[in-house]
C-alpha cells in the first residue's frame, strides 16, 4: 500500500477516489496557464469547475513543447509572447482558488530551472495538489517523485499504450494522485475518432492500480469521452477546450457541461434508443439528444442522449428543438407533440404528430 | 568515459515521453548487439569506403600555414565524404540499423540540410520512406539542400513554430516520432538527443578521428579543432586523441554577431545546466527555463544546446571551446578558398576562423589538426548574399 500523500496532493487524490467510490466519471479540463491572461485564466477556471469538471490541469507554457500539437503549442507561445512565468500560473491557481482540485503540467526544463525543491514546495503552497511532466519517464523522474511527494505534492506519472506490463505496473506503483493513460501514438490535438489503442491501455491499467486511470490526448467530443469512460474511469480534455479560448468562438464551459453530460449518461446496451443507430432519417442531432424519423409511425421525434428521464427544462429544451423540425414538416399550427412513450417508456424521447392525425405523412397508415 | 544508464557525469540522460521509451530501448540493444558484430561492422565499414568515399584525405596546408605564419596545418577532409559533409558517416550506420529493426520510414531534422541531404541519401540507398524537418528560416537560407532532399526523394516538411530554426525542426521531428515510433527510425544527426543517441552518434562518427590518428602515423597533433553545433564532427574527430591528454582538444562554437550582443550559439560558452530534446547539457535559456534562439550565419551551428559529451568535457576540463563570429567565418571562408582552393562550409570555416586568429600564439613547431567537416558549395549564394550587403552597407 502506498505511503499516505498529505498535503494538496492528498486531498487530489482523495477527492478523485472518492468520484470512482461513488461510480462518477472523472472530467479533467485542461487550460494554458495564464493565457489569455491571469485574470482571463482565472474566470476560465471558475467556469470549467462550475461546468462540471472535476479537476483542472494548468498547463505552465514551454518554448518546446514537443508532447503538444498545433493547438496548444499556439496558446503557449502566445502565453510566453505576453510574457508568463510560472508563477503567473500559480497566481492563477491562488486567485482562481475553484472547489475542485488543480494540477499542473509543464515541461521538465522549468521545473529544473527553479529548482525542483522550490518548484514542489511552490506548487503545494499555491494549493496545487499534482504535477505532470510528460517529459520525465520512470529512468528519471524518481528524485522528482520523492521531493514533489515529500511536500504533498502528486507526481502524476504518464502510462504509455506501447509500454510492457512491467512498465506499466511500476508507472501504476510509483504514480500518484491519477495514473495519466495516453490513449493514442501521438501528441495533443482533436482527432476525429477514439483510437483503438484508448481502451487497450485503459483496461491495462484498470486491474494495476485503485487509483483513477484518466485517458488523455485526442479527447475532444462528448461522445469520445463517454465512449473512453467505458472502460476508463475519466478523461483530459486540452485541445479542444484551449482551441475555443484561442479562437474565442463556443464557450469552454459548454464544450465541458457537454462532456459531463455525457459522461453521466446512463446507457443500456439492449435498449435501441441508447444505441442511436442511424436506421431512418436524421433531422437534427447534438450533443444532448437526436431528432430522427420514427421508424415506427414515420413522425420526427426527439431522443434525448441518456437513459431515462431528464429534469423538466432539459426536456422543455428537447421539446424547444423538436419543435422547430415539426415546422419544417408539418408547417406552423400543423403538428402536435406526443409526450406518450410507449413502446420504451424509460428513455425519454417525444413524438410530433401532424394535426389531426397519428402517423406521418410518410406511413401507409397515415391518414387524409 | 561513463555512459551508464546513457550519463556523461550529470549529463545526458534520457528525457523523452513515455511513448518513446520502447523505441529507445530497441534502439540502445540493436546498436549494441550490431555494434559487437563483425558482420555489421564489415558491412558499414565497406558502405563506408566503396560508398562514401572513405577514408578521406589528410590535406597539408601549406600556403595557409605559410600566410598565418604559424605552426603547420593539416585538414582532415570530411568535405570530400559522400554529400559533402562528415554527415554520411552517421546516417548509414543509423541507416543499417533501422533495417535491421524493420524499421520502414526515416525522419530527421537538419539545420543547414547537410544532415537532411545525408539522410535522404541513406533512405534513398536503402529504399527507406524519407521525411525531414527543416525550420522555415533554413529552408530559405539553405535552398540548395532543399532541392538537393527533393531530389533523392525525400518529402522536406518546412516548420514555422517558435524560432523556424534547427530547434524547431527537432521539436517537430520527435512529435512524428511519438506518433509513429513503431515504423519509423528518427536519425538524430548529432551527438544529441537522449541515450543513446549521443554515445551512439559519437561511435559512428569516431572513424573521423580514428582514421586521422592512423593516416598521422608517429605524428601527433598538438591540437585538434572543430567547429561545434551539436557536436558531432568534434566529438567524431576527438574520439581519436581523447585517451591522449597531451592532445588539445578545441571546440569552436558559433559567436554569431559576438558573445556580448546576445546573439549567437556559444552554448558551452555562456549556456547553463538543462534539459532539451531528451537530454541534459548545457543550454541557451532564460531564467525561466525558456529556450532562447540561438544566432549564426551557420544554420548548422544556430542551435541553442550541445551534445551532452561536450558539456562533460568542458566541465572535466578535457576539452576547451572558443567562439567566431559570424564575420571571422566569412573572412576565415575566403582565406581557405584563397590560400588551398577549398571552400569550406560556414560550419567549418569556423574552426578554419579559430585557427586564423591563434595560430600565430602557438609554437612555431605544433601540429594543428583541422577538421575541415563539410564543403561550402551550399552556403555560396548566401556567402554573396553576406558579403554584398556588407559591401553595400
Amino acid at each position: 500500500m502506498a505511503e499516505v500523500l498529505g498535503g494538496p496532493g492528498g486531498e487530489l487524490e482523495a477527492a478523485l477516489l472518492e468520484k470512482k467510490a461513488a461510480g462518477r466519471k472523472v472530467l479533467i479540463a485542461y487550460l494554458t496557464g495564464a493565457f489569455p491572461s491571469v485574470e482571463g485564466c482565472v474566470a476560465l477556471m471558475r467556469e470549467v469547475a462550475d461546468a462540471g469538471a472535476d479537476l483542472i490541469e494548468l498547463g505552465i507554457p514551454f518554448s518546446d513543447p514537443v508532447m503538444d500539437g498545433p493547438v496548444i503549442q499556439r496558446a503557449s507561445e502566445a502565453a510566453l509572447q505576453s510574457g508568463t512565468a510560472p508563477a503567473d500560473v500559480l497566481e492563477c491557481v491562488r486567485l482562481a482558488d475553484v472547489p475542485i482540485p488543480v494540477a499542473v503540467m509543464t515541461y521538465f526544463n522549468p521545473v529544473f530551472r527553479h529548482g525542483l525543491e522550490r518548484f514542489a514546495s511552490d506548487c503545494s503552497e499555491s494549493g496545487v495538489g499534482g504535477v505532470i511532466i510528460p517529459d520525465l519517464p520512470l529512468e528519471e523522474s524518481g528524485e522528482w517523485e520523492e521531493i514533489a511527494k515529500g511536500v504533498g505534492v502528486a507526481p502524476i506519472l504518464l502510462a504509455a499504450p506501447n509500454a510492457a506490463d512491467e512498465r506499466l505496473a511500476e508507472v501504476c506503483e510509483r504514480s500518484r494522485g491519477f495514473v495519466y493513460a495516453i490513449s493514442l501514438l501521438g501528441v495533443t490535438g482533436e482527432r476525429d475518432s477514439l483510437s483503438e489503442v484508448a481502451s487497450a491501455i485503459a483496461g491495462r491499467l484498470a486491474p494495476m492500480t485503485n487509483l483513477v486511470v484518466a485517458l488523455g490526448l485526442g479527447i475532444s467530443t462528448p461522445e469520445q469521452a463517454a465512449e473512453a469512460c467505458q472502460v476508463a474511469d475519466g478523461v483530459v480534455v486540452g485541445s479542444a477546450i484551449v482551441k475555443r479560448v484561442l479562437e474565442d468562438h463556443g464557450s469552454p464551459a459548454e464544450l465541458v457541461a457537454a462532456m459531463r453530460a455525457a459522461m453521466d449518461a446512463e446507457k443500456d446496451p439492449h435498449c435501441l434508443l441508447c444505441r442511436a443507430e442511424r436506421v431512418t432519417h436524421w433531422f437534427y442531432d447534438d450533443d444532448e439528444c437526436w431528432i430522427a424519423e420514427c421508424d415506427q409511425c414515420d413522425t420526427p421525434m426527439v431522443v434525448w442522449r441518456s437513459h431515462g428521464m431528464p429534469a423538466d427544462e432539459v426536456a422543455d429544451r428537447l421539446k424547444a428543438k423538436l419543435e422547430s423540425v415539426a415546422i419544417e414538416v408539418y408547417g406552423e399550427k400543423g403538428y402536435w407533440f406526443d409526450p406518450m412513450m410507449r413502446n420504451i417508456p424509460d428513455h425519454f424521447h417525444c413524438h410530433v404528430r401532424p394535426a389531426g392525425g397519428f402517423f406521418g405523412p410518410g406511413s401507409p397508415l397515415a391518414t387524409g | 568515459m561513463s555512459s551508464a544508464r546513457g550519463r556523461f557525469g550529470s549529463f545526458g540522460g534520457t528525457f523523452v515521453p513515455e511513448t518513446l521509451i520502447p523505441a529507445l530501448e530497441e534502439l540502445e540493444s540493436a546498436f549494441e548487439e550490431s555494434w559487437a558484430d563483425s558482420e555489421f561492422r564489415a558491412e558499414l565499414d565497406g558502405l563506408l569506403h566503396s560508398y562514401a568515399g572513405r577514408p578521406t584525405p589528410l590535406t597539408e596546408a601549406a600556403r595557409l600555414s605559410a600566410e598565418l605564419g604559424g605552426p603547420r596545418i593539416l585538414l582532415k577532409r570530411e568535405d570530400l565524404a559522400h554529400t559533402g559533409s562528415h554527415k554520411i558517416n552517421n546516417c548509414l550506420g543509423q541507416a543499417l540499423l533501422a533495417v535491421r529493426m524493420g524499421k520502414t520510414r526515416v525522419i530527421a531534422e537538419t539545420g543547414a540540410g547537410q544532415h537532411g541531404v545525408a539522410t535522404a541519401t541513406v533512405a534513398a540507398l536503402f529504399g527507406l520512406e524519407c521525411t525531414i524537418y527543416m525550420g522555415a528560416e533554413d529552408v530559405a537560407r539553405q535552398s540548395l539542400n532543399v532541392l538537393r532532399m527533393q531530389l533523392l526523394g525525400a518529402e522536406v516538411r518546412p516548420v514555422e513554430s517558435g524560432s523556424r530554426t534547427l530547434k524547431d525542426a527537432t521539436n517537430e521531428a520527435l512529435r512524428d516520432w511519438v506518433a509513429t515510433v513503431g515504423e519509423t527510425h528518427y536519425i538524430i544527426g548529432s551527438v544529441v538527443g537522449p541515450h543513446p543517441y549521443p554515445f551512439m552518434v559519437r561511435e559512428l562518427q569516431s572513424v573521423i578521428g580514428c582514421e586521422a590518428s592512423q593516416q598521422l602515423g608517429d605524428a601527433r597533433p598538438d591540437v585538434v579543432v572543430a567547429c561545434v553545433g551539436g557536436g558531432s564532427n568534434a566529438m567524431g574527430i576527438f574520439r581519436g586523441f581523447v585517451d591522449d591528454p597531451r592532445v588539445r582538444l578545441v571546440g569552436v562554437e558559433a559567436a554569431g554577431l559576438g558573445i556580448e550582443s546576445g546573439r549567437h550559439g556559444a552554448t558551452l560558452s555562456r549556456g547553463v545546466p538543462g534539459v532539451l530534446h531528451g537530454s541534459m547539457s548545457l543550454l541557451l535559456q532564460d531564467e525561466f527555463g525558456q529556450i532562447l534562439e540561438a544566432h549564426s550565419i551557420s544554420a548548422g551551428l544556430d542551435y541553442p544546446g550541445v551534445g551532452p559529451e561536450h558539456a562533460y568535457l568542458k566541465e572535466s576540463g578535457r576539452a576547451e571551446y572558443a567562439t567566431a563570429t559570424d564575420a571571422e567565418a566569412l573572412d576565415a571562408v575566403e582565406l581557405l578558398a584563397k590560400t588551398e582552393g577549398i571552400i569550406p562550409a560556414l560550419e567549418s570555416a569556423h574552426a578554419v576562423a579559430w585557427v586564423a586568429r591563434e595560430a600565430v600564439s602557438l609554437p612555431a613547431d605544433s601540429l594543428i589538426l583541422l577538421n575541415l567537416s563539410g564543403r561550402g558549395d551550399k552556403d555560396v549564394q548566401s556567402i554573396a548574399g553576406y558579403r554584398g550587403s556588407l559591401t553595400d552597407g
